[in-house]
């Protein structure tokens, strides 16, 4: 099924379509969502409130952008409400290292050099979480999405330059929260 | 230039949109100012591990209770 298909689908409220939907979509949700709360329940809503929002609001979907553009905007906005609503509850990196499931990593590397990857990984999801809201969704898009700054600005509704300021900032709050951890390292 | 301009302009640096004249400059400025030189080696190692973050998978039980949350709101919405 092509996408238009399975968007036409979802408009028409068909409920298998959903589910294809959500079987192609909810690895990238729950990724992004537990990358911006810290932990796997939060993680678990945003990927149910994402769908199901995505449901009540397929329809005012145009088309104009495209359906990942438009999602990651409704992933954005349950990241929002989550944090509005539990504001002072996040971060516990320990439990989303261990109840997720990794997709896979590179074993090219020796023990030592995978555990020190392992920290600096940890270091950087530490600093990533400490980021304001404001500056760790577009980090996030940029960054762990790899998106151009003009989706980002897209799925912000913001303009291209508004959307490259804050990636920037947000790399260089994230750059000072870890400069001790990495001068150490030299 | 100064080390002020090249925190402006990181970015576009390092992400590779900068003119070729521009670069040289701050390359140029890099060679002689260890500090700045040391602040674009951390700038860049912490964007490429946060690139090399292990993708999150949600467990299976999670994605069986969210479709069927997913489910339940659909019967209510068509009650």
């Amino acid at each position: 099924m092509s996408e238009q298909q399975l968007i036409e689908r979802m408009k028409s409220g068909d409920e298998e379509a959903f589910t294809q939907f959500f079987d192609q979509y909810r690895d990238t949700i729950y990724n992004f969502g537990i990358r911006f709360c810290g932990n796997p329940e939060d993680a678990s809503d945003i990927l149910q409130e994402t769908l199901i929002n995505t449901f009540k609001y397929i329809r005012n979907f145009k088309g104009n952008a495209k359906l990942t553009t438009w999602l990651y905007r409704v992933a954005s906005n349950a990241c929002l409400q989550k944090r509005r609503k539990e504001s002072g509850q996040e971060s516990s990196l320990d439990e989303l290292l261990e109840t997720s499931h990794d997709a896979g990593s590179d074993n090219r590397y020796h023990p030592q050099d995978k555990l020190e990857q392992k920290e600096a990984a940890r270091v950087i999801e530490n600093a990533i979480l400490n980021l304001p809201v404001h500056y760790r969704i577009p980090f996030l898009l940029r960054e762990v999405e790899r998106l151009p700054h003009k989706e980002i600005a897209e799925i912000l509704e913001t303009s291209l330059s508004n959307a490259k300021v804050r990636v920037h900032r947000a790399r260089l709050l994230l750059r000072n929260q870890v400069a001790d951890y990495f001068k150490r390292g030299r | 230039m100064k080390c002020e301009e090249i925190l402006d302009i990181l970015s576009d640096y390092v992400d590779g949109e900068l003119a070729r004249g521009q670069c040289q400059r701050i390359q140029e400025h890099l060679e002689v100012c260890p500090h700045c030189r040391e602040f674009v080696e951390t700038f860049r190692e912490s964007l490429e591990i946060a690139h090399g973050l292990d993708k999150k998978l949600p467990p299976q039980d999670v994605c069986e209770s969210v479709l069927q949350a997913f489910r339940e709101s659909c019967r209510k919405k068509n009650n």
